[in-house]
């Protein structure tokens, strides 16, 4: 099964690769896994007033699963929170074009997201 | 049984032969895997599958996490060094956790839980663990082979 061309392009050039200081109240940090495959993604935003400006990855999985996460900061930096609630694993499936087996890698992805913003906002109410 | 045998007899004892033996090759693999014969027992009593059981606590995705960063530093580092050390005693740990894990199962699946039953739950969260753990042990298989060939 051949990976895409977009895919094989974050792969190689993953974007934001990287992390943030995980301990800072402007941060947010998710962590998920795929029980699937033992795939595991952390995914951490920076956040001021209630805009995303800065987001890193650190993914250890296949190629589709370090292209959905590269390309969700590519997607979320820039955002506000709500905004980036609502990429959705489908978004992720259509622009890397990814077959049914590696669908439960968008599915990361965006798990990733909303668990980093839950953390950020879990830190803001503390 | 063995298709071998059923050679010269006709299609439909030669079919069925084949049938036998594949469904005897399949009982084996799963048999012969602890983590596929817990498995199996765990859907047998309709306990749920991985797709249904996604979540696992932050601590230990936390840990998966070293676990692959302890990896990654090992594959990066030369041999002797103290990153090729912590990948061993890594692999150590991890084996003595995986131990541990299925004596948990053991007595979790004996006597076998009812439909329904929260133990089935507990069980499709520790084999999602296995996997976890196989990964990287294999991973780390994986290190040890080519390291010992690289000398």
């Amino acid at each position: 099964m051949a990976y895409s061309n977009k895919v094989l392009d974050h792969y190689n050039n993953p974007r934001n690769v990287g992390s943030l200081d995980k301990a800072a109240t402007s941060v947010g940090t998710g962590v998920v896994g795929a029980p699937e495959c033992g795939d595991v993604m952390k995914l951490q935003i920076q956040v001021e007033g209630d805009r995303i400006v800065d987001a890193k990855f650190k993914t250890f999985g296949c190629g589709s699963a370090i292209a959905s996460s590269s390309l969700a900061t590519e997607w979320i930096k820039g955002k506000t929170l709500d905004e980036a609630l609502k990429i959705s694993n489908t978004q992720i499936v259509e622009e890397l074009a990814l077959p049914p087996v590696k669908i439960h890698c968008s599915v990361l992805a965006e798990d990733a997201i909303k668990s980093a913003i839950a953390d950020y906002k879990a830190k803001q109410q503390g | 049984m063995h298709p071998d045998f059923f050679a010269t007899e006709g299609e439909e004892a030669r079919a069925a032969a084949e049938a036998a033996s594949a469904a005897l090759n399949a009982a084996h693999e799963i048999l012969s895997s602890d983590f596929l014969r817990a498995d199996w027992l765990v859907r047998s009593q309709g306990g749920p599958d991985e797709s249904h059981v996604r979540e696992m606590p932050q601590a230990f995705l936390l840990e998966v996490l070293e676990w692959n960063e302890t990896l990654e530093a090992a594959r990066q580092a030369a041999p002797g060094s103290p990153e090729r050390a912590a990948a061993v005693s890594l692999r150590g740990e991890l084996l003595e956790r995986r131990k541990q894990l299925f004596a948990t199962l053991a007595r979790r699946m004996t006597p076998l839980p009812q439909p329904g039953s929260p133990e089935l739950l507990a069980a499709r969260k520790d084999l999602n663990a296995a996997r976890y753990l196989d990964k990287t042990l294999s991973e780390l298989d994986a290190l040890r082979v080519a390291q010992s060939l690289s000398h």
